[in-house]
């Protein structure tokens, strides 16, 4: 949950929301609709550069979130590069008693591939998550006219999970202190304990929230206060170039 | 402690004891960037009637009493902290429960989709896991195939009057099962084999993620029968109150 914390304290917090978000979705389509290395590797240098430079982030916390997806990448992409077949298909084959597994050089390539167009993926979210706090994210969504009813319910559900996290953490932390997760018996029982007395609790705030809502006149819309911050000609220019690039690099090179 | 709880417990360990060496692994959301663009939009479109029915849905249930808002909203984000909360193991490994099964028992399949989809929304950008151009695949897979499924074998098992925790295991953990096999089917679409197509391709995803999954499914089968006997005895008025257990 702390990327909601460093998006508060990036240096480009300031920036407009829409472009951020813009810029990130724009190299996202780009980079998978392309398909190309040099597209993927290209984006990943001025994606990464902006969190990092721009936005201030550690690079040691940007390494640390960009392992959470490891571990799904690459047995992933393994899978790709690899087939299992009855008979040696492959440029490399292994046997294995009964079968064959076969690693095609095509196979590899696909893999490579795929693998720096989901890292290029991942810096271009990284880039808008690490710098977008959420409530401005969803006041973009509602400039893009999604229904109402969902802008507000996603508006009151982030409100909701910061209250709610604290308190499983304060349960968590009480039950610690008390040897809850002694034994792995003792954990599975102190975690539904947990969950279940969470529920109990967010369903009594739920029933004041409406209370506190009404108070203070609700009447089934949300509004919040909106800072305007215009988009600099600089950036304007700066997200010009990055595109005209991509598109210079995808289209007129071999 | 009742009988039958102290009973439940002791499976529990017993089945998680034989299965601890294992769970490394979150909840399968397919990585931002990893789909082609054609099938981003397909899996997005395939999803759209269903979150159709269930904005409808809420557009009723909020018409009907205001309340529900707060009551919904504070189920969403219950839901999503349900999901980041670790899960105990032995080997200090981070794993974590899906949520939207327990979702679809609680407050059935039409809400869960509108409210899975804003919670993957949500671990996509607060939490890095899946993204935004997969968010059509991940939407189907885990807030509208899988609770779907559960939803179902629930409301087979309450017919055919089995144990209501069997009943609940049952329906949470082959809703997990359910989940993790669309998931791989549509990594085999989208990659399929060079030798065999995307039958192939999807018994080598399935079997590449089983050793995590298998036992995550059957974690989370637990995991909610626990919180639903804790839930039953401490918050019927709650639940009653949502419209569970009628």
């Amino acid at each position: 949950m702390k990327i909601d914390y460093y998006a508060y304290h990036s240096g480009m917090t300031k920036w407009n929301a829409g472009f951020k978000v813009l810029l990130a979705v724009g190299t996202l389509l780009m980079v998978i609709i392309f398909n190309r290395v040099r597209i993927s590797l290209f984006a990943i240098l001025v994606m990464s550069g902006l969190t990092l430079i721009a936005g201030r982030l550690p690079i040691r916390t940007y390494a640390h979130y960009l392992t959470i997806p490891f571990a799904f990448m690459l047995l992933s992409s393994v899978m790709i590069a690899v087939d299992f077949a009855g008979t040696p298909k492959g440029d490399f084959n292994f046997s294995l008693c009964f079968f064959y597994v076969c690693v095609t050089r095509q196979g590899i390539a696909t893999a490579a591939q795929v693998l720096l167009k989901a890292f290029a993926g991942m810096s271009a979210l990284y880039m808008m998550a690490f710098s977008t706090p959420m409530g401005e994210f969803i006041c973009v969504l509602q400039n893009l006219h999604l229904p109402g009813l969902l802008v507000e319910l996603m508006h009151l559900i982030y409100r909701y999970i910061f209250i709610l996290l604290e308190t499983a953490e304060r349960m968590q932390t009480a039950a610690k202190v008390r040897l809850g997760y002694g034994s792995l018996r003792q954990g599975f029982r102190t975690f539904a304990g947990i969950a279940g007395n969470l529920f109990i609790l967010s369903m009594q705030k739920a029933e004041r929230y409406y209370d506190a809502l009404a108070a203070r006149g609700y009447d089934g819309k949300l509004e919040f206060l909106r800072e305007q911050r215009p988009v600099s000609a600089g950036q304007l220019a700066g997200a010009a170039a990055y595109i005209a690039a991509i598109i210079i690099l995808g289209r007129f090179t071999r | 402690m009742t009988k039958l709880q102290k009973n439940v417990w002791k499976a529990s360990i017993a089945i998680a004891l034989a299965l601890s060496v294992c769970p490394v692994s979150n909840a399968m959301h397919i990585m931002e960037g990893f789909l082609p663009p054609a099938l981003c939009i397909a899996w997005g479109v395939v999803c759209l009637p269903f979150l159709v029915k269930g904005l409808i849905n809420l557009k009723k249930i909020f018409a009907e009493n205001r309340r529900a808002v707060t009551l919904v909203a504070m189920a969403g984000a219950y839901v999503f902290v349900l999901s980041a909360l670790k899960i105990p193991s032995v080997t200090g490994s981070c794993s974590h429960m899906t949520g939207t099964g327990f979702s679809a028992i609680l407050f059935g399949p039409s809400v869960t989709s509108i409210l899975g989809i804003i919670v993957l929304v949500f671990q996509a950008i607060l939490l890095a896991h899946g993204g935004l151009t997969t968010l059509g695949a991940n939407t189907f897979s885990m807030a509208i195939a899988g609770p779907l499924l559960t939803y179902g074998i629930f409301g087979l098992c309450k017919k055919l009057k089995v144990n209501k925790n069997v009943s609940i295991f049952l329906a949470a953990a082959l809703g997990d099962l359910f989940t993790y096999c669309v998931t791989s089917v549509q990594l085999a679409i989208a990659y399929p084999s060079a030798n065999g197509g995307v039958a192939a391709s999807a018994l080598e995803f399935l079997g590449v993620f089983a050793p995590t999954q298998l036992p995550l499914a059957v974690i989370e089968g637990i995991l909610t029968v626990l919180i639903m006997m804790a839930m039953e005895s401490y918050a019927r008025p709650e639940l009653k109150a949502i419209g569970y257990g009628r």
